[in-house]
């Protein structure tokens, strides 16, 4: 893509969401379309779609430690620098949240107050930030088998804690559900695999076709699990009308109008690309925004509607919220440019620190266009 | 903390307000400015030393007089010794006023603009407990109606509150009188309280509240009714301005028809426990684990 292009793209959304938050730090959240009913809304609907964006980058650190396949390693960057963008976004979705972000200072370690264990927000902010640090470090090139086992369990982690920080609450049935955490992940791990491979296009390295139909079946798998998972909650909120299912009634039911829409277009989308990416090797694209659309505000406003005392009401993102949004965006999108050129520039595609011969298990076969090694340079031990 | 500073604390706070009242001068440039970073460096009220709570309450009553042109006393009334509040609602008696709701904003210093109240009434078609059955905004010419009855839902003071378990920087917490208090000045405004409340009774302040000099209720607590600033929860909070004194919430006073019962849970002598221990009563959503200390009950026919 031209380079002026994309700047004149990208510089214009940041000034926009600058102008929107400054606009927000002035009149407070009011100028939100949250209220004292829907509480949480597009930040926190974006924060949950990036962290599974960020979780994803385990789909890739999994195979290349347990069978340390060389052609793996080959998008591990690319997936690493993808997490480390996608979680540093995430924060800053939850910081444009705050109604009070000055004090952010009393979220800090000592000088501040953390309520842990009991609250699940500092679960997830320890994980998030936990995970966001070690991407760094191995971006810079920290190179220990120790590391990447770590990214692997605190990928899974920061998406198990986001779906905590939603299931948690008895007072949110439609959120109130054992199945979130998987969902979640189920979710994430398509969201990342159809991300990757659009990105891929932009990604130097060529020999990546192994990579490429290992996303896919990731994506294919993933969505199906979702979808599967999605049936079974149907089912629980479907077969009895209990008071807890109403939420999901009137989500999958229309009784919330646009947003009843919203998701059944996600829905339907997923399903579209689960088709198109089966049959014709496209459409990850689709997949990816029909995610983005279910478990983004497909998710959030059900959790707030019917209120806890029965109130059905609307919540309709103002034009500032979208603009802080679409600013935050487009920082996370600098962020990512900006890391794929370091991670292509400081020419360590590959150089991941896993020995094949002790890690590998012998899976290689189970992919069956799996490169074969070429020389024992390839590996760096 | 434990009663003895804080009462060491009331003494200084009164101490402070004597002087202040005798003289106010305008507020110069520089103290505004120490003002505002003392504001934002201002620690978490149970970790702040009796000076320093001291000179917060100090400033509160500044900041207030700055912004909304009134003189406020902001105290700091410790829990009082063997007390553990509870409040009873006869639901035969009540008739939908909203009596309580008028006097809550008034008393509380509720911000105007964003219509913020504490405490909801549910009109519900007689027969009904289905909380999506119930009118939140009803407005007959007079109540009550012949087919409704009514629910008033505010904080329940839940002996094992959702909302401090989810605050992730402790800023709200249950005080040894079992009122859940918010700290005003260390929340962050992230309202996971309010996700996780069953009663609806976090209510955030969306903007700066505008409250009317003239009617700013001016005796204050630091954890109660004093000002709000923009950007935090409040809720309901048993008038602890008032009750820690001997005195009644402003709900129950205003209540023309004295539907509710409010005393000290520990005492066996109190009229709380009479209606505990004579009528059945009824705790809104026990089935979320949350131990409300709030009672509904009805008249024996």
């Amino acid at each position: 893509m031209n380079k002026w292009l994309w700047w004149g793209t990208v510089l214009p959304a940041l000034l926009l969401g600058l102008a929107g938050y400054s606009e927000q730090w002035h009149l407070g959240l009011s100028v939100t379309g949250m209220n004292d009913q829907v509480v949480w809304g597009l930040y926190i609907s974006q924060f949950v779609f990036l962290v599974g964006v960020a979780a994803s980058a385990v789909i890739l650190v999994v195979p290349v430690w347990w069978w340390g396949n060389p052609s793996a390693r080959g998008l591990l960057r690319l997936a690493e620098s993808l997490a480390l963008a996608a979680v540093v976004t995430s924060l800053l979705f939850v910081m444009v949240d705050l109604g009070h972000p000055v004090r952010l200072w009393h979220a800090l370690p000592v000088i501040g107050q953390l309520n842990f264990p009991q609250a699940i927000i500092v679960w997830d902010l320890l994980v998030l930030v936990g995970y966001m640090v070690l991407t760094m470090a191995l971006l810079a090139g920290w190179k220990h088998p120790m590391g990447i086992l770590l990214a692997a369990i605190l990928g899974v982690a920061i998406h198990t804690m986001t779906a905590f920080l939603l299931a948690g609450h008895p007072a949110r049935p439609f959120w109130h559900t054992g199945v979130m955490a998987p969902r979640f992940i189920a979710s994430a791990f398509a969201a990342g695999a159809g991300l990757m491979l659009l990105l891929v296009r932009y990604w130097p390295v060529t020999s990546v076709e192994w990579g490429r139909l290992y996303l896919r079946r990731i994506f294919l798998g993933c969505l199906g699990i979702d979808l599967f998972l999605l049936g079974s909650e149907w089912f629980v909120w479907f077969y009895r009308h209990t008071s807890e299912g109403e939420a999901a009634r009137l989500l999958y039911g229309g009784g919330m109008g646009f947003w009843s829409g919203w998701v059944w277009i996600g829905i339907g989308l997923k399903v579209l690309a689960m088709v198109m990416v089966w049959r014709y090797v496209t459409g990850y694209g689709l997949g990816v925004v029909g995610i983005w659309m279910e478990k983004g505000l497909g998710l959030i406003i059900p959790g707030f509607v019917p209120t806890p005392l029965g109130e059905v009401v609307s919540y309709w993102p103002t034009w500032v919220e979208w603009q802080v949004t679409v600013g935050v965006w487009a920082l996370g999108i600098v962020l990512l440019t900006l890391l794929i050129q370091y991670a292509v520039h400081a020419k360590n595609i590959s150089d991941v620190a896993v020995d094949s011969k002790t890690c590998s298990i012998g899976l290689n076969a189970f992919f069956e266009n799996a490169q074969p090694i070429k020389n024992d340079d390839d590996l760096i031990s | 903390m434990d009663p003895e500073r804080r009462t060491f604390l009331q003494q200084l706070g009164v101490a402070a307000l004597a002087t202040s009242t005798v003289s106010a001068p305008e507020p110069a440039i520089g103290s505004m400015l120490s003002d505002a970073l003392e504001q934002l460096l201002q620690n978490h009220y149970l970790r702040m030393t009796p000076e320093e709570l001291e000179k917060t309450l100090a400033r509160i009553e500044r900041e207030v007089k700055k912004e909304y042109g009134a003189n406020i006393h902001c105290g700091n009334v410790p829990p009082l010794p063997e007390t553990s509040f509870g409040m009873a609602l006869n639901l035969s008696r009540c008739i939908g006023a909203r009596d309580c709701v008028q006097a809550c904003v008034k008393e509380n210093n509720c911000g105007r603009n964003d219509s913020l109240e504490n405490i909801r009434v549910l009109s519900l078609p007689r027969g009904s407990w289905e909380l999506t059955d119930s009118n939140h905004y009803y407005a007959p010419s007079h109540v009550p109606e012949g087919d409704r009855w009514y629910l008033p839902v505010q904080c329940q003071q839940c002996d094992d509150p959702p909302c401090v378990q989810n605050c992730p920087v402790n800023a709200t917490w249950k005080e040894p009188d079992g009122i859940v208090v918010i700290d005003y000045d260390w929340c962050i405004g992230c309202r996971a309280c309010a996700v996780s409340c069953p009663y609806w009774a976090r209510h955030f302040n969306w903007q700066k509240p505008a409250i009317p000099s003239q009617e700013m209720t001016t005796e204050t607590h630091y954890l109660g009714n004093r000002p709000r600033p923009m950007g935090v929860m409040e809720k309901c909070t048993f008038c602890i301005q008032r009750s820690r004194k001997g005195q009644m919430p402003a709900c129950l006073e205003a209540c023309r028809t004295g539907a509710r019962i409010f005393g000290n849970l520990l005492n066996p002598e109190s009229e709380i426990r009479r209606v505990l221990s004579t009528r059945p009563i009824y705790r809104f959503k026990e089935d979320k684990g949350t131990k409300p200390r709030f009672f509904y009950f009805v008249d024996a026919s």
